[in-house]
C-alpha cells in the first residue's frame, strides 16, 4: 500500500473545536425559546400489568395553556416494531410495565405540560404482573402479556420463532454443530454454570429529546437527538407516513453507545395533532424508565474440555427477559451466539429464548447480546482451566481460531488478531508474574484475563456522495451518525487522502436525511466499513471524473494524470499541473463575471460522485444456525485487568488495565485508542456498579445518575494503568483494511475483572454487576478465601 | 410572575426576563442563549452544566438564578482570552482527544479550570478528586486526565 498522508493519521477531530468553546449545537438545543413551540409531556403507568378502563381528561384539559391530551385512541392505530410489531405509539387498552406510556400532552409550557399529567385521571384494573423470566417462560404461566402474539405482524423475525415453550416467549434462536452429548462423553472435565446480568443502561449525558415541525406542505421536520436513519426507518412505520414526508435531522450525538430515542414519536403525534412545533424532552428518569436497557440474561452454561486442554463440546441455553416489548431483543438474543466466533468448538449446541415480562423495554447497548455471553463464557475457561492446570493465557491460545478456519458458525474466519492481542495485554500486565499483594491483610490483589469480540452486521447498505465545489474545496454527504466516535474525521481523512487536499478543505454534510442518501446508519460498529467504502468509492468516482476533464485541458489520457497537495499533475511531465479549483471552475478561470459562470456549466462545474456499498451476509439455517457468511467482520480484542479486593468491605478498585484490539487498520489512531478506553470504563461500570433495582411491584428504585452509579474518573484506572493498543491485519473488503472496533472494545471487560476478582479471593461471583454484596457473599462462599497460586 | 434581573455573564451585565423558579442552567440556556451550559441530570449528579460562580465550579442545574444576583458567572462561553484565544485546557482537550461526543466537554473544561486556579500542580490522584462530580460516558476519562495535568504541566514549566 502506498505511503498514506491523512488515513491511518492521530488527525485532530473536525468537530472538537465546537465542542470545547460550547458552541455546537445539538438537538437539544434545538427550538429553544421559540415563540409558539409547544412543549410536550407524557403519563406513564404507576402499574406493571394493568388494563387501561378508561381516561378522564376533562381536569388537564382546562389547565391554561394546554392544546392537546393525547391517548391510545389518538395514536396510529396499528402496533409496530423492528422485529415483531408489539408495540403502540401510546398504549392501547393494556399498559405492560411501569413506565409504559399512556397519554402525550401538549401545552404552551413545559409546567402547564406537567400540571395536566398530573390532572389526567386514568382508570386502571391492576392485572397479575410477572417479573421472572423462568417463570415466565413456562407453558403455564397464568400471565399472559400478549394474548394476541400469534397473530403480530413480523416483519424482520425470520428464524428466530421456532419451537416456543410458552406464550410469553417470543424469541428461540437455535445453533447446532456435531454432537454436544457425544463431546460430554469424551471430555475429561465437565464444568456446569448458571450465570446472570441484570438491567443496565447507556446513560447518554444528552438526555433524549426532539422536536417536530409541521410544515406548510404537510409534511413534518423532525429534530431529534437519536441516529438519523434509524429513526427515519422507524418512524414512517410507527406513523404508516411516506419517507419524502419525514424530514429527519441530527447534529452531532450527545452519546450512543447502541440506542437512543423514544420522545421522536410523541412530538410527531402532538405535532400533527396540534399542526404547531412541539419540543418533547425526556427528563433523567424518563431516560431511565422508558430508555432501552440492556438484556438482563440467564445462562446456563456447560462445558466438556480435555486434559490436553482442549475444549470437546459447549452447551448454552439462555433465557432473556425482554421486558414488555421486544424491540430489538430478537436479534440481540440471536447475535449472543456470536460469542463463539473465538474458539474452536467441535460440538455446540445453543438455545436462547426471549421471553416478556412486565419490566421495561430493552435495546441494544454496545456489544449487543455478545458481551453479556462472554462474561459467562470467559469466566467458563478461567474455570476450566484451572481444573485442568493450565494457565488461563495459555488455555485460550490453544482453543483461539486461526485466519481461515471455519467458525462454529459456519464462517471462514477472516482478519484475526485475537492471538496476537492476548500475548500483548499478558506481557503488558507481566502475566505469569504473581501480584504484589498489600501489606494490608484484607486487601487482595490479582489478575485476570479475557477476550472478547463482536461481529459487524451484514445485509445492510451505505451510501455517500462527493461534491468538489468551485473553489476546490469539498463535501463529503454520508447518512451515518457522529455520536462522539469521530465518523466524520474519518470521512474526512479519507476524502482528503483520496483527493490529497488538507483536511479544512473538506465539509462533511450529515444528518438531513432530505440531504444525504440513504444509510442504514451507525449501528453493529459498521460505519468505518461501510459508511468509508460509499465515501472511498464516491471519491474515487469524483476523482474519476476530475482526471478526465483534466486531461483533456492538459492535453493527456485520464490515467497519465493524479493529484497532490490540491493540484493535477500530468504523471509522465509533473511540471505540467492545474489547480483543483481551476479546473472545477471551468476553463476560464480569468474570465469575469456571467461569462465566468457560464464556463462552468459548459465544462468542469458539477463534479460528483456517488456510490452504494452493501454488505451481503447469507441467512442462516433455522435449524443450525449455520451460515457460511453471518457477519460483515469481527473485532477481536484482549483485555487483562489487575484488581485490589477488599475482602471485609468488598469493594474492588482497578489498578491497572491493558487492552489490545485488533481492527484491521487504525484509520485515526488516537481515537481508536478512545474507543477503547471509553469501552473499557463502560465495561468496568457494567461489571462493578450499573445495575437496576426494582422492588416487587416493578418498579424501578434507581432512575438518576445518583443512585444508579456509572464510573466517574476515580473509579477508571489513567495514565501508565490504562494501556491501550491495536494489531492491524487487513479486513479485506474494509476501507484501507479497517473494521469497526468500537462495540469490541467492551467485551472482554467484564468477565477479565471477574477472572481477576477470583485470582485476588478465590471467590468467584456470577452475577453482574459484581457488587460489593456479591463479592462477600461469594467470598463467604468459597471454602478457601486466599487467593490461588499461579503456577 | 415573570421577574427581571440583571445578571453578569461573561464579563457583561445585563438585563433578563426569568421565572424566579428557573435554574441558572435554564436561564443561561434559554434566556441568554449560552447553550454551551449543558442540562442532563438536574440533580447535580453529572456535572454537565457546571459554570464558575465568583471563581467556584457550580452546578447550575441546581442553582436558583434569583441567587446569581451580583455574582461573577464565567460560562464556557467566556473562557476565551480578549484576542479570542481559546483557554490551554480548551486548547490540550483537542489536542489530547479528551473531546468525544462533547455533552460534558463544557462542564468537565469549566471544572478543570476551577482546579488549576485552586491548585496549579495537582498530582493526577487530585485531578481525579476533583473531576468525580463530572460524568463523561464516552471517554473513559483517560484522556481527559491527560489533557489537565498536560495544561498544569505547562505552567509549571513557564513558571
Amino acid at each position: 500500500m502506498p505511503e498514506l498522508t491523512f488515513v491511518g493519521k492521530s488527525i485532530i477531530k473536525i468537530d472538537a473545536l465546537g465542542k470545547v468553546t460550547g458552541k455546537t449545537k445539538y438537538a437539544s438545543e434545538e427550538g429553544l425559546g421559540v415563540p409558539g413551540m409547544l412543549y410536550g409531556k407524557v403519563l406513564s403507568s404507576p402499574h406493571a400489568h394493568a388494563k387501561i378502563l378508561n381516561i378522564d381528561t376533562s381536569k388537564a384539559s382546562r389547565v391554561k395553556g394546554v392544546r392537546a391530551i393525547l391517548t391510545g385512541k389518538d395514536a396510529p392505530e396499528h402496533r409496530s416494531g423492528i422485529l415483531i410489531d408489539d408495540r403502540h405509539v401510546l398504549c392501547h387498552e393494556r399498559a405492560r410495565f411501569i413506565g409504559d406510556t399512556v397519554a402525550a400532552v401538549a401545552a404552551g409550557s413545559i409546567e402547564a405540560a406537567e400540571e395536566a399529567v398530573e390532572l389526567i385521571k386514568v382508570e386502571y384494573e391492576v392485572l397479575p404482573a410477572i417479573f421472572d423470566p423462568e417463570e415466565a417462560m413456562k407453558p403455564d404461566c397464568p400471565v399472559i402479556l400478549h394474548p394476541d402474539l400469534q397473530n403480530y405482524n413480523r416483519p424482520a423475525y425470520g428464524y428466530l420463532g421456532f419451537d416456543l415453550p410458552g406464550p410469553n416467549a417470543h424469541t428461540h434462536h437455535k445453533v447446532r454443530k456435531g454432537n454436544v452429548e457425544k463431546g460430554f462423553q469424551e471430555a475429561d472435565v465437565i464444568i456446569e454454570n448458571r450465570f446472570q446480568n441484570d438491567r443496565i443502561i447507556h446513560c447518554q449525558l444528552e438526555p433524549f429529546n426532539s422536536v417536530c415541525y409541521p410544515e406548510s406542505d404537510g409534511s413534518l421536520t423532525l429534530w431529534t437527538s437519536a441516529r438519523l436513519m434509524i429513526s427515519l426507518n422507524n418512524l414512517v412505520r410507527d406513523f404508516n407516513i411516506p419517507r419524502s414526508k419525514l424530514r429527519v435531522r441530527t447534529s452531532y450525538l450527545g452519546g450512543m453507545y447502541g440506542l437512543k430515542g423514544r420522545t421522536e414519536r410523541f412530538a410527531i403525534l402532538m405535532a400533527l395533532k396540534t399542526g404547531r412545533p412541539v419540543k418533547m424532552v425526556y427528563t433523567r428518569e424518563e431516560c431511565f424508565i422508558d430508555g432501552y436497557n440492556r438484556l438482563p440474561k440467564i445462562i446456563y452454561i456447560k462445558d466438556g474440555v480435555k486434559r490436553d486442554g482442549t475444549i470437546v463440546a459447549r452447551e448454552i441455553k439462555v433465557i432473556v427477559n425482554s421486558g414488555g416489548y421486544t424491540d430489538y431483543a430478537p436479534l440481540t438474543i440471536r447475535n449472543g451466539a456470536f460469542h463463539a466466533s473465538q474458539y474452536r468448538l467441535p460440538n455446540y449446541k445453543w438455545d436462547a429464548y426471549g421471553v416478556y415480562t412486565n419490566e421495561p423495554s430493552c435495546g441494544p447497548l454496545r456489544g449487543f447480546g455478545n458481551a453479556e455471553v462472554l462474561w459467562a463464557t470467559e469466566q467458563q475457561m478461567d474455570i476450566a482451566a484451572e481444573k485442568l492446570g493450565i494457565d488461563p493465557c495459555e488455555f485460550r491460545l490453544r482453543n483461539t481460531v486461526d485466519e481461515g478456519e471455519i467458525d462454529v458458525r459456519g464462517q471462514r474466519v477472516h482478519c484475526i488478531g485475537a492471538k496476537e492481542c492476548l500475548n500483548k495485554v499478558a506481557k503488558c500486565i507481566e502475566w505469569g508474574k504473581p501480584s504484589i499483594q498489600s501489606s494490608k491483610k484484607h486487601i487482595k490483589v490479582g489478575k485476570g484475563i479475557a477476550l472478547g469480540n463482536k461481529y459487524s452486521l451484514g445485509d445492510t447498505a451505505s451510501s455517500a456522495m462527493v461534491k468538489v465545489n468551485l473553489d476546490g474545496s469539498i463535501e463529503v454527504y454520508h447518512g451515518g451518525d457522529d455520536c462522539g466516535q469521530g465518523l466524520n474525521t474519518v470521512m474526512a481523512q479519507i476524502a482528503a487522502e483520496e483527493f490529497q487536499v488538507p483536511m479544512d478543505k473538506i465539509k462533511i454534510i450529515f444528518g438531513d436525511s432530505a440531504r444525504v442518501p440513504y444509510d442504514y446508519g451507525t449501528a453493529s460498529s459498521r460505519s468505518t466499513l461501510y459508511i468509508g467504502n460509499a465515501v472511498l468509492l464516491a471519491c474515487k468516482r469524483a476523482k474519476r471524473m476530475t482526471f478526465e476533464l483534466a486531461a483533456k485541458k492538459l492535453n493527456t489520457a485520464p490515467e497519465n494524470i493524479d493529484i497532490r497537495g490540491g493540484k493535477l499533475f500530468v504523471i509522465s511531465d509533473p511540471q505540467k499541473t492545474l489547480d483543483l479549483s481551476e479546473l472545477a471552475l471551468g476553463k476560464s478561470p480569468e474570465a469575469t463575471g456571467l461569462v465566468k459562470w457560464a464556463t462552468c456549466l459548459e465544462e468542469g462545474a458539477g463534479i460528483f460522485g456517488s456510490a452504494s456499498f452493501w454488505g451481503r451476509t447469507d441467512p442462516e439455517d433455522p435449524e443450525t444456525g449455520q451460515g457460511e457468511r453471518l457477519s460483515m467482520s469481527v473485532a477481536y480484542g484482549a483485555q487483562a485487568a489487575e484488581v485490589a479486593v477488599d475482602i471485609e468491605t468488598g469493594l474492588v478498585k482497578i489498578l491497572r488495565m491493558c487492552s489490545v484490539f485488533d481492527n484491521g487498520k487504525s484509520m485515526n489512531p488516537k481515537m481508536c485508542e478512545a474507543q477503547i478506553e471509553g469501552g473499557a470504563a463502560l465495561g468496568i461500570g457494567s461489571a462493578l456498579y450499573e445495575g437496576f433495582i426494582f422492588n416487587d411491584k416493578g418498579k424501578l428504585l434507581n432512575p438518576n445518575l445518583h443512585d444508579y452509579k456509572i464510573c466517574s474518573a476515580i473509579n477508571v484506572p489513567s495514565g501508565d494503568n490504562m494501556k491501550t493498543g491495536m494489531v492491524e491485519y487487513p479486513h479485506r473488503e474494509g476501507p484501507y483494511g479497517a473494521k469497526g472496533v468500537g462495540e469490541a472494545a467492551m467485551t472482554p471487560t467484564a468477565p477479565a475483572i471477574a477472572n481477576a476478582i477470583y485470582n485476588a479471593t478465590g471467590a468467584r461471583v456470577f452475577h453482574m454487576p459484581m457488587t460489593p454484596e456479591r463479592i462477600l457473599q461469594a467470598i463467604r462462599q468459597s471454602k478457601n478465601s486466599h487467593a490461588p497460586t499461579r503456577k | 410572575m415573570k421577574r427581571e434581573i440583571e445578571i453578569k455573564v461573561n464579563g457583561i451585565t445585563q438585563d433578563l426576563v426569568v421565572d424566579p423558579w428557573w435554574s441558572l442552567a435554564r436561564a443561561l440556556r434559554e434566556g441568554l442563549g449560552l447553550t454551551g451550559t449543558k442540562i442532563s441530570c438536574e440533580s447535580g449528579d453529572c456535572g454537565a452544566c457546571t459554570v464558575l460562580i465568583d471563581g467556584k465550579a457550580v452546578k447550575s442545574c441546581l442553582y436558583p438564578v434569583m441567587k446569581a444576583k451580583n455574582k461573577d458567572i464565567i460560562t464556557i462561553e467566556g473562557l476565551h482570552d480578549e484576542q479570542g484565544q481559546l483557554h490551554p485546557l480548551q486548547e490540550a482537550f483537542i489536542q489530547y482527544f479528551a473531546v468525544q461526543c462533547g455533552y460534558c466537554t463544557p462542564g468537565m473544561i469549566m471544572v478543570a479550570k476551577a482546579l488549576l486556579d485552586e491548585n496549579p500542580k495537582p498530582t493526577e490522584e487530585q485531578v481525579k478528586e476533583y473531576l468525580t462530580g463530572n460524568l463523561c460516558r464516552c471517554t473513559g476519562y483517560t484522556k481527559i486526565i491527560e489533557a489537565v495535568l498536560a495544561v498544569a504541566n505547562k505552567t509549571q514549566e513557564s513558571s
